[in-house]
């Protein structure tokens, strides 16, 4: 059975400690979120 | 890991190159020979025998195939090396929007509205971040579930580093082993050029049309995103070396769709004004990219300075381009069209046409970023160079 595509999904604000969790490369939590906020900016666009 | 050949000296070849390209922006009456630059995306890919997915795959093999590329054709200076394929990336997040077609040998952007204009107001109160989350990256990749949206978003942020990484790399084997300076310091795009993805190019047109110019003022604004600012003062920070070629560039693909009138308010007198001005004060050197044709906008053009702009040239005929912007340098010039199809006689006339009327007012190379197979016949490639390196010798 074919699944169904979901939209309103995602919240940013409370999505974003899970996100910074794979993020060990960075120290800060200010770098990690300014990495993830890169990511999603560009990504968004081609 | 990749193998590439040993090469004499690269500081002194870095600082040659440099050399060339900065004597044929300053329009230096000295200048000593043609540079030649690469405009090749995944053309390379083609003649080495990989499919495309299988090649953006692999970094390692993307650094064999890009080294091997410049020690066969040796460019003085590069569009990019691969960079702007962010396969792996997407490809975790489940492929939206940017589509791989090993048959066809060619990449697609899908043309699609992932803000809708209901969501402008959000887009204004909430910021470019929360709402490319929460709005358009459910649009753009196939997401089943919260779990499954999030799974796949850290996937790719592994990816993103992964990528960062690589293309790091083949920037430092460029810089440090071939001796090649990279192409800019600094790039950034008009805000107005990441709306115009975002909303689509059909919806784009009539958005603009619409909205009242306050509306579209607060959405630049939006999606500038402190860039604006970012860019002046890397600009005015920037110290010069043969590392890089020009200080900036500014890549527009919406330049071709706006009104002159559009372009004057929404792009020149928020960016590229302020910006070659900063350019200018500093004694750097800039590139201007307007995708596709530019010369409706010559006005804007006329009147920055000559010796500190070059500016990449698709579909405006380069010798009516000379005349009326004597100003700025051109790259591009030579048709792809004449790369992938013409006859040995054709390249060679073309080279010695450009060089001769244009002189060391150009930085020859395609006028086309070439993807598809079909876009260069190596033979062409080939004869092109040499014609270049022969009759281009100042």
């Amino acid at each position: 059975m074919e699944q169904e595509r979901q939209y309103d999904i995602l919240d940013f604000d409370k999505d974003l400690p899970e996100l910074r969790s794979v993020i060990d490369w960075l120290d800060t939590d200010e770098e990690k979120d300014a990495f993830i906020k890169a990511f999603i900016t560009s990504r968004g666009r081609a | 890991m990749a193998n590439h050949m040993t090469v004499e000296n690269p500081q002194a070849l870095k600082a040659e190159r440099k050399k060339t390209i900065t004597d044929a922006v300053r329009q230096n009456p000295d200048a000593k020979r043609i540079p030649l630059m690469s405009s090749f995306g995944a053309w390379p890919i083609h003649p080495a025998g990989y499919k495309l997915t299988e090649a953006l795959s692999n970094y390692d093999l993307l650094d064999q195939i890009m080294g091997d590329f410049h020690e066969k054709y040796n460019f003085d200076m590069y569009q990019g090396y691969f960079s702007r394929y962010y396969y792996r990336v997407t490809h975790v997040m489940g492929d939206g929007g940017l589509l791989f077609d090993d048959e066809l040998g060619s990449v697609y952007y899908l043309d699609e509205t992932l803000l809708h204009p209901e969501e402008y107001d959000f887009l204004i109160e909430n910021g470019l971040a929360k709402t490319t989350y929460e709005k358009m990256f459910p649009r753009k990749f196939p997401f089943y579930s919260r779990e499954d949206a999030i799974e796949k978003i850290k996937a790719a942020l592994v990816e993103q580093r992964d990528l960062n990484a690589a293309n790091a790399k083949r920037t430092k084997l460029f810089l440090e082993h071939y001796g090649v300076p990279s192409r800019s310091g600094l790039s950034q795009n008009s805000a107005i050029d990441d709306f115009y993805p975002q909303t689509g190019m059909k919806n784009f047109g009539i958005q603009l049309r619409r909205l009242p110019e306050s509306k579209i003022m607060d959405i630049i604004q939006a999606f500038d995103n402190g860039r604006k600012e970012r860019i002046l003062s890397g600009i005015e920070n920037y110290v010069d070396s043969d590392d890089f070629i020009y200080a900036y560039s500014l890549t527009s693909i919406s330049s071709s769709m706006l009104s002159i009138n559009q372009f004057g308010k929404y792009a020149w007198d928020l960016y590229w004004k302020p910006n070659a001005d900063k350019i200018v004060e500093k004694d750097l050197l800039g590139n201007f990219f307007p995708e596709g044709s530019y010369l409706h906008l010559r006005d804007f053009f006329r009147d920055l300075p000559a010796g500190h702009f070059s500016i990449l040239t698709e579909q405006d005929d380069p010798f009516e381009v000379a005349k009326i912007l004597p100003n700025i340098t051109i790259e591009g010039g030579f048709p792809t069209t004449t790369l992938g199809k013409g006859t040995k006689e054709q390249v060679v006339d073309k080279v010695k046409e450009l060089i001769d009327k244009l002189g060391k007012k150009l930085i020859l190379s395609p006028d086309k970023m070439l993807v598809y197979p079909s876009d260069c016949n190596p033979a062409n490639l080939d004869v092109m160079l040499e014609t270049a390196r022969e009759y281009g010798k100042y």
